[in-house]
């Protein structure tokens, strides 16, 4: 673990300060010019050559004394969280093996144990059982136990429900020999970032009881104490507190370092963390010696498929002329996504058009661009990846050109979208009447009560059956039917003249899915709205659609009216999807059956 | 009660708002369930802890030189001759009325000495989290916003280096600078609010930024987690969909769903805050319940000490009370798991 921590620059940091705070702590006092008690100087000197921070208000020499408090500041944070590690860690452990009865007990007593305002009932335990050192330590170890205790126990709840410990159990192994050899080893990393998180906060807590004089008696030199009696004479000499402070900041900073760094180091992530550094290293190396070499060949050059296509593309347009350009209400020509990050293309090429009340299906697997198309169309890319190319026009308006404030009139009012897992798309906290009522608040400036009975409209138009129930409803609250069709009045809510139905019926009930496509195709004629159905489902969209887009890996590799795409297809992958379908659907079982009968 | 009234059949509204109204009361319910071994344990410690100093009244009234029949005499005064759990008993019984009992060291009714200084620590520690939330709020907010941008990045160092700073060092540098370098604010004592709103802001201020720092710290840190956790749900891009505004969507839909962890912390921190009241308290010279708990307990006034803690730890019950029933009214889904 040390080494792993040295490989991080801070962690390097920390070894050091923590090396350099444990050397002080042991030898810190045979530096000391002075004895620590012997008063004899001139009070509350300044800094000076003889007395290197100067005196205090009994004349005895600053340094000797923060010197000679190193031990008792440092030892003793230690010591506490050892105490700790041993009142917490261990019933943390047994917790999870020792049954239900101290299971529950052990976890009340943590419970209370964390909810105790932690200093005063730190310095309450000290001075009532003694008033000494010893007390001190135990007091602020016994309160500090709950951080170890849910560590361990939920380092060893992992392994216990882990197959190679069941696999041990039943072998017959002892729960002796399956914590010293199991549990260890997942245990140990997590505690020993928490001591030395812990370790911190006892130097914090043992400064601040010195601080008060509690647990010591006067003449003991403390950093707490000496910090203390510097308050007192803090007009005469204002900048005394500083070397107390930094040395209780310095340590606790040492401690709180080294723990973030064994934090970055250990487990899955921390494995990550530091290969992908190795990574990165040699393939800027690489990177570098590749631009050196083949300029030329990274420029991507349109593959005769790929302009092939666009002549097709083409073609249809002038089949279609008739139809008139003014109906197109979607156009998107030649687009192009890109991973800007990496440099990697995700979509080459995609051209279509969606002309008014018609519907375009988008059929592929996934991973295959149909999803990023649609977000490029809706204007919402996540972060890296980026439109590269080509152009989408919405009601003839062309979306590079639109600023943030125009994208609010398209979004709702002109497109509107609804997505898979439609739960996930509604906010979980608001009842969902009030959503849908925002959207009209807000856009259209409906007042309230106004915005209430067109919501209860709309929910009786896309089939819910008690609107006024749902309106108050909550997310969790309903199937993933209700919700989907919660999701459509919220998009069509502004009466919007396309709708992009990303793999909305995917993930649900066949039968509920037959009722949302039954929905869109009765909204598609009620509400004049063109759609763009995508589906990996080649059922779905040759129940609905009218033209059809097949991709494969960011690319279309077939383009044209449904009846013609499914019935005699070119492209060997959409032949490939009909074949799998014909096989694998319950049609051919089916029609089997009816053989078998006759 | 002749007249037959027609059952109005209830409509859906009035159905739900009534489930409402009763899930409602099924978290309080479970919630109170929950924290009520809290304080029980709680209190069975502080009593426990009287127990096991050994201390008793005859020591502190008679000194060394008392005689077993005096001291003898004196615990029997006390009920300290009874078998440790009928003490128990009797006292939480006592303390569930208001009544802590009387001072070992002048005989005092414990309760009227507490509650005139209960003030002065709940202000300092009421103002500390408003500042807490107040700033960490903000600091959280901004950070999640300018997600991974040098505002980020500036907000998270100073965010750590807060956390760091204990309260007794943050209140030696306040009062370094601004009471005796500046010479603006009183480096000590209290006014009541009675002698007016600015002398007692005034006394108020640096005990409780001293206090705030590390709530400061954590409410930033835990807001900024959830609003950049949540800025990357899909009920955002729902709503980007819709056509709401950036703005409207971060105040709306971000920021109720992403503030959950930094409510919830500051539940945690409220503990804190009250304890930290022993260190801020003597370093201001406030006479607050931390002064009062620390001057009794290196006394010896078991009584005193016990009633401290008990009321401390009550305080700490009720106020993660009060955040959780919060979240679950922020958070309805959250009040499943409860």
């Amino acid at each position: 673990m040390l080494k792993l921590v040295w490989r991080l620059a801070s962690g390097r940091v920390a070894i050091v300060l923590v090396a350099l705070i444990a050397l002080l702590a042991t030898f810190g006092s045979l530096l000391a010019p002075d004895a620590p008690n012997r008063a004899g100087a001139t009070q509350l000197q300044d800094p000076s050559g003889a007395h290197l921070l100067g005196t205090d208000y009994l004349g005895r020499d600053v340094l000797s004394r923060l010197l000679a408090g190193a031990p008792l500041s440092i030892w003793g944070a230690l010591l506490v969280a050892a105490i700790a590690l041993v009142f917490g860690g261990l019933p943390g452990i047994l917790s999870v093996y020792l049954g239900r009865v101290f299971e529950w007990v052990s976890l009340r007593v943590i419970d209370t144990l964390i909810a105790l305002p932690f200093l005063v009932f730190a310095v309450a335990m000290t001075a009532l059982l003694g008033n000494g050192v010893i007390q001190a330590l135990f007091a602020v170890g016994f309160l500090l136990a709950p951080v170890f205790y849910r560590v361990a126990r939920a380092a060893t709840l992992s392994v216990a429900r882990s197959q190679y410990v069941e696999a041990a159990i039943l072998s017959g192994a002892s729960t002796w020999w399956i914590v010293r050899k199991h549990v260890w080893a997942k245990v140990m990393p997590p505690i020993a970032i928490a001591l030395s998180t812990t370790i911190g906060i006892g130097l914090v807590v043992i400064a601040s009881l010195t601080f008060l004089s509690i647990g010591v008696k006067p003449p003991t030199a403390t950093w707490g104490g000496i910090l203390a009696s510097d308050l007192q004479y803090i007009a005469i000499q204002p900048y005394a507190p500083i070397a107390p402070i930094a040395l209780i900041l310095i340590s606790v900073l040492a401690c709180n370092l080294f723990a973030d760094a064994a934090r970055d180091v250990s487990g899955e992530a921390g494995r990550a963390l530091l290969s992908a550094r190795a990574v990165k290293k040699t393939a800027r190396s690489e990177r570098q010696a590749q631009s050196r070499t083949n300029l030329v060949t990274l420029d991507e050059r349109p593959s005769p498929r790929q302009g092939e296509l666009a002549r097709q593309g083409e073609q249809d347009e002038e089949g279609e002329q008739g139809a008139g350009l003014s109906d197109v209400v979607l156009d998107v020509r030649d687009l192009r996504i890109a991973n800007a990050l990496v440099g990697e293309n995700l979509v080459r090429s995609v051209s279509f058009a969606l002309r008014r009340g018609r519907i375009l299906g988008i059929v592929g697997e996934s991973g295959s661009g149909k999803t990023l198309t649609c977000r490029a169309v809706l204007g919402i890319l996540p972060k890296p990846i980026e439109r590269t190319g080509g152009h989408v026009d919405i009601l003839g308006r062309r979306t590079a050109d639109l600023r943030r404030q125009d994208w609010l009139d398209v979004r709702g009012d002109v497109i509107s979208a609804v997505f898979q897992d439609p739960g996930s798309y509604l906010n979980p906290s608001i009842p969902l009447g009030k959503q849908v009522q925002e959207v009209l608040r807000v856009k259209k400036g409906l007042s309230r009560r106004q915005a209430r009975q067109e919501t209860l409209r709309l929910f009786a138009a896309v089939h819910l059956r008690e609107p006024e129930l749902v309106y108050e409803q909550y997310v969790h609250e309903l199937s993933g039917g209700m919700l989907q069709r919660v999701l459509i009045a919220t998009a069509i809510a502004l009466h919007p003249d396309i709708l992009v139905a990303d793999e909305a019926t995917t993930a649900l009930d066949v039968t509920v899915q037959a009722e949302i496509l039954d929905l869109l195709v009765e909204l598609k004629e009620q509400e004049g709205l063109s759609l763009v159905v995508v589906s990996h489902d080649l059922a779905v969209v040759a129940q609905l659609c009218d033209d059809v887009l097949v991709m494969k890996s960011g690319d279309v590799v077939e383009h044209g009216p449904a009846r013609q795409v499914l019935t005699s297809p070119h492209h060997e992958y959409t032949k490939l999807l009909i074949a799998e379908h014909e096989r694998y659907g319950l049609d051919r079982y089916i029609r089997a059956k009816e053989l078998d009968v006759v | 009660m002749a007249i037959a009234v027609a059952p109005a059949r209830p409509t859906s509204r009035t159905r739900t708002s009534k489930r409402r109204a009763r899930r409602t009361l099924v978290v309080l319910g479970r919630l109170v369930a929950a924290f009520i071994p809290v304080f029980l344990l709680g209190s069975f410690f502080t009593f426990l802890l009287g127990t096991l100093s050994g201390l008793n009244p005859a020591t502190l009234q008679l000194g060394e030189a008392a005689t077993p029949q005096a001291v003898h005499d004196l615990e029997k005064q006390w009920g300290l001759d009874r078998p440790f759990l009928v003490q128990y008993v009797d006292w939480f019984g006592k303390v569930l009325r208001g009544d802590f009992g009387r001072s070992w060291v002048n005989g005092n009714s414990v309760s009227s000495l507490l509650t005139g200084r209960a003030i002065i620590s709940l202000s300092a520690a009421g103002l500390a989290l408003l500042i807490g939330i107040v700033v960490g709020f903000a600091l959280g907010a901004l950070a999640a916003h300018y997600e991974s941008t040098w505002v980020d990045r500036t907000v998270t160092i100073f965010a750590s280096v807060m956390s760091v700073l204990p309260p007794f060092i943050v209140g030696v540098v306040l009062i370094d600078i601004f009471a005796v370098n500046l010479n603006w604010l009183p480096a000590a004592g209290y006014a009541s609010f009675d002698a007016g709103f600015g002398p007692w802001l005034s006394h108020i201020i640096l005990p409780a930024l001293a206090l705030s720092f590390d709530t400061v710290a954590d409410v930033a840190r835990q807001l900024r987690v959830g609003l950049v956790t949540a800025k990357r749900e899909n009920y955002v891009v729902g709503a980007v969909v819709r056509g709401l505004s950036g703005r409207r969507i971060f105040l709306v839909h971000v920021l109720r769903n992403g503030v959950g962890p930094a409510v919830a912390v500051l539940g945690l921190k409220f503990p804190n805050l009250l304890g930290g009241a022993v260190v801020t308290e003597s370093i201001f010279q406030l006479s607050g319940y931390g002064m009062f708990a620390s001057e009794s307990a290196i006394k010896g006034d078991v009584p005193a000490v016990q009633a401290v803690l008990v009321v401390a730890v009550l305080l700490v019950v009720l106020f993660n009370l009060l955040v959780n029933l919060l979240l679950t009214r922020l958070i309805p889904a959250a009040s499943r798991g409860v």
